[in-house]
C-alpha cells in the first residue's frame, strides 16, 4: 500500500488534536491548550458557515440557470439569503455611509444578537416558518402512527409503540383533570391513582429506562468512533 | 473523580478496540458473526437498485455539526456515505449529499472526491453533489423533501445527527416512494423514526454502519468492543441497584 507523505501529516495532526482534546478533560495540565484548539474550532466553524452559505447559494443559483425542476422556489431560498445577509450587514455599512457623506469618523456599529434588522429577521421570517414547519410536524407523526401497523404487520414493537403513544396522550388529555374536589378523600384518592397511574408509571420507568439504554449505547457508539479517529482507524479528513 | 473514572473508562475502552483489533488480525483469525440489522442488509440492495434504474441515492449527514456533541454521528455518516458513494459514484446519476453544517458539507465533499480519486474518475466529481440544503435544523428538514424529488433519487439514507424534524425526510421519502434508512443520535428522533422510516436504526446502530458494510477488522473490533462496554456497564447499573436497594452502599 502507498502512503504519501501529506497523508502521514494530515492523521498525526489529527491525532495529536484529538490526544490534547481528550487530554484537557482530564489533565490540568492541558487546559490552556485545550482552550486553544476550542478557539480555533469555533472560529473555523464560523469560517464553514459561511462556505456552507455559499454552497446553499450555488446550488440554487445553478438550479435557477439550469431550469431544474422546482426552480422558482430557489427564488425564495435566495432571496432569505440576499434578506438575511442585509439584515447582517446593514447596521456595519449605514456608519460607513454616514462617515463618509459628513466626514466625521464612523460610529460603533451594532452587530450581532443586538441587531435590530437581524432580530427582525428573526421574529418575523425565521420564527414564523419555523414554528409553521413544528406544526406540521405533529401532524406528520400522528398519521404515521396510524400508518405503522399496517406497515409493519403487527409486530411487538410496533404494538406497544402504539399503546405507549395512547396511553401517553390519553394521560395529558385535560378530561383527566376532571374537578374531584367534592368526592370523599378515599374516592379521590382512588381515581387520582387510577388516572395518573399508567401515565407516571409509563413515562417515569419503561421510558426513562429505555432512554437510559438508548443514550447509553449512544454514547458508546460516538465513544467508540472518537476513538477510531484518534486510533486512525477512520480518517474523514482526508485520503 | 469523576475525571478519573471518565479516563480509565476511555483508556480500557480503547484498550479493548485494540485487543480485538489484534485478535481479528491473527492468521487463521474467524470473521466473528454480526446481529441482524435490517437496516444495513437492505441498503446494498437499495443501492443496487437505484443505481440500476438511472436513479440517485440521497445520503444526508443531518443537521449535526462538526466539534459539537454530533461530531461523532456524522463522522458516522460519512463513513456509511464512502462505503455507497463507492458503490454508486461511477452511476449516471451519482449520489448527492446533504448537510446542515458547512464543516461537514466540506468533509463530505472531501470523501466524495477521495471515492471518484480512487475510481480514476476524478473528472466526473462535482463539487455541488454534497451541498448545505438548510442552515438551521428546521430549514434543513424543511429543504429535503425538496431534494428527494426534484434530484429523481430512489432512496435516501440519513445517518448523522436530526431532531424530530426527520419526519420530514421520512415523510418525503414515503410520498415519493423512496426508500429510507435512517437513524440519528437524538433519542426523541429515534422514536419518530421508528413509526415513519421504512428502516429505522435504533440505539447505537447508527454507529455500527461501517463494520457492517466493508466488514474491515477495526470496524469489527470495535463494535465488539462496544457490544463488551455495554454489557460490562449493564452489569455494573444492575450491581449498583442490588448494592443500593440492600442498603449495601451508604
Amino acid at each position: 500500500m502507498k502512503i504519501r507523505f501529506g497523508n502521514v501529516i494530515l492523521t498525526s495532526i489529527a491525532i495529536a488534536a484529538g490526544l490534547i482534546t481528550l487530554g484537557g478533560y482530564f489533565l490540568p495540565q492541558l487546559y490552556g491548550l485545550r482552550a486553544l484548539l476550542m478557539q480555533w474550532v469555533v472560529i473555523l466553524g464560523a469560517v464553514a458557515v459561511c462556505i456552507g452559505a455559499l454552497s446553499l447559494g450555488a446550488v440554487h443559483l445553478k438550479k435557477i440557470f439550469q431550469r431544474g425542476r422546482g426552480w422558482p422556489y430557489s427564488l425564495f431560498v435566495l432571496l432569505g439569503l440576499l434578506i438575511g445577509l442585509s439584515a447582517g450587514l446593514v447596521p456595519v455599512l449605514i456608519p460607513v455611509f454616514d462617515s463618509i457623506l459628513s466626514g466625521t469618523p464612523p460610529q460603533a456599529a451594532t452587530i450581532g444578537l443586538g441587531n435590530p434588522y437581524s432580530q427582525w429577521v428573526y421574529r418575523y421570517l425565521q420564527s414564523a416558518l419555523g414554528t409553521a414547519i413544528s406544526g406540521l410536524i405533529v401532524f406528520f407523526l400522528v398519521f404515521a402512527g396510524f400508518r405503522l401497523l399496517r406497515r409493519r404487520s403487527w409486530r411487538i414493537t410496533s404494538v406497544v409503540f402504539i399503546v405507549v403513544a395512547i396511553v401517553s396522550l390519553i394521560g395529558m388529555t385535560p378530561f383527566f383533570n376532571l374537578d374531584i374536589a367534592d368526592l370523599p378523600v378515599t374516592s379521590q384518592y382512588t381515581l387520582n391513582a387510577v388516572r395518573t397511574w399508567p401515565w407516571i408509571w409509563l413515562s417515569q420507568v419503561p421510558a426513562v429506562a429505555g432512554a437510559r439504554g438508548l443514550l447509553l449505547g449512544i454514547a458508546l457508539g460516538a465513544i467508540a468512533t472518537g476513538l477510531r479517529v484518534l486510533l486512525a482507524i477512520d480518517r474523514p479528513y482526508g485520503e | 473523580m469523576d475525571q478519573l473514572i471518565g479516563l480509565v473508562t476511555v483508556i480500557f475502552f480503547g484498550s479493548l478496540i485494540a485487543i480485538f483489533w489484534l485478535l481479528a488480525l491473527r492468521k487463521g483469525a474467524k470473521p466473528r458473526g454480526l446481529r441482524r440489522i435490517e437496516a444495513f442488509e437492505s441498503l446494498p440492495a437499495t443501492v443496487g437498485a437505484a443505481v440500476e434504474t438511472g436513479h440517485r441515492i440521497h445520503i444526508s449527514l443531518g443537521s449535526g455539526t462538526i466539534g459539537e456533541v454530533s461530531t461523532a454521528a456524522t463522522i458516522s455518516g460519512l463513513g456509511v456515505l464512502d462505503q455507497v458513494a463507492s458503490v454508486a459514484a461511477i452511476s449516471d446519476r451519482p449520489p448527492i449529499v446533504t448537510a446542515a453544517d458547512g464543516a461537514a458539507m466540506l468533509l463530505a465533499q472531501d470523501t466524495l472526491r477521495g471515492v471518484y480519486h480512487r475510481q480514476n474518475a476524478s473528472e466526473q466529481y462535482d463539487p455541488l453533489s454534497a451541498q448545505v440544503a438548510g442552515i438551521t435544523p428546521l430549514g434543513f428538514g424543511a429543504a429535503l423533501p425538496g431534494v428527494l424529488s426534484d434530484e429523481m433519487v430512489a432512496g435516501t439514507v440519513l445517518i448523522g445527527s436530526m431532531g424530530q424534524e426527520a419526519v420530514l425526510l421520512a415523510e418525503a421519502g414515503r410520498r415519493a416512494d423512496v426508500t429510507t434508512v435512517a437513524g440519528s443520535d437524538v433519542p426523541a428522533a429515534q422514536a419518530v423514526l421508528f413509526a415513519t422510516a421504512d428502516q429505522p436504526l435504533i440505539g447505537e446502530d447508527l454507529f455500527a454502519g461501517n463494520a457492517y458494510i466493508n466488514r474491515r477488522p477495526a470496524h469489527l473490533a470495535s463494535l465488539r468492543a462496544q457490544d463488551w462496554m455495554r454489557i460490562i456497564i449493564g452489569g455494573l447499573i444492575v450491581l449498583g441497584v442490588l448494592l443500593k436497594t440492600f442498603q449495601l452502599l451508604p
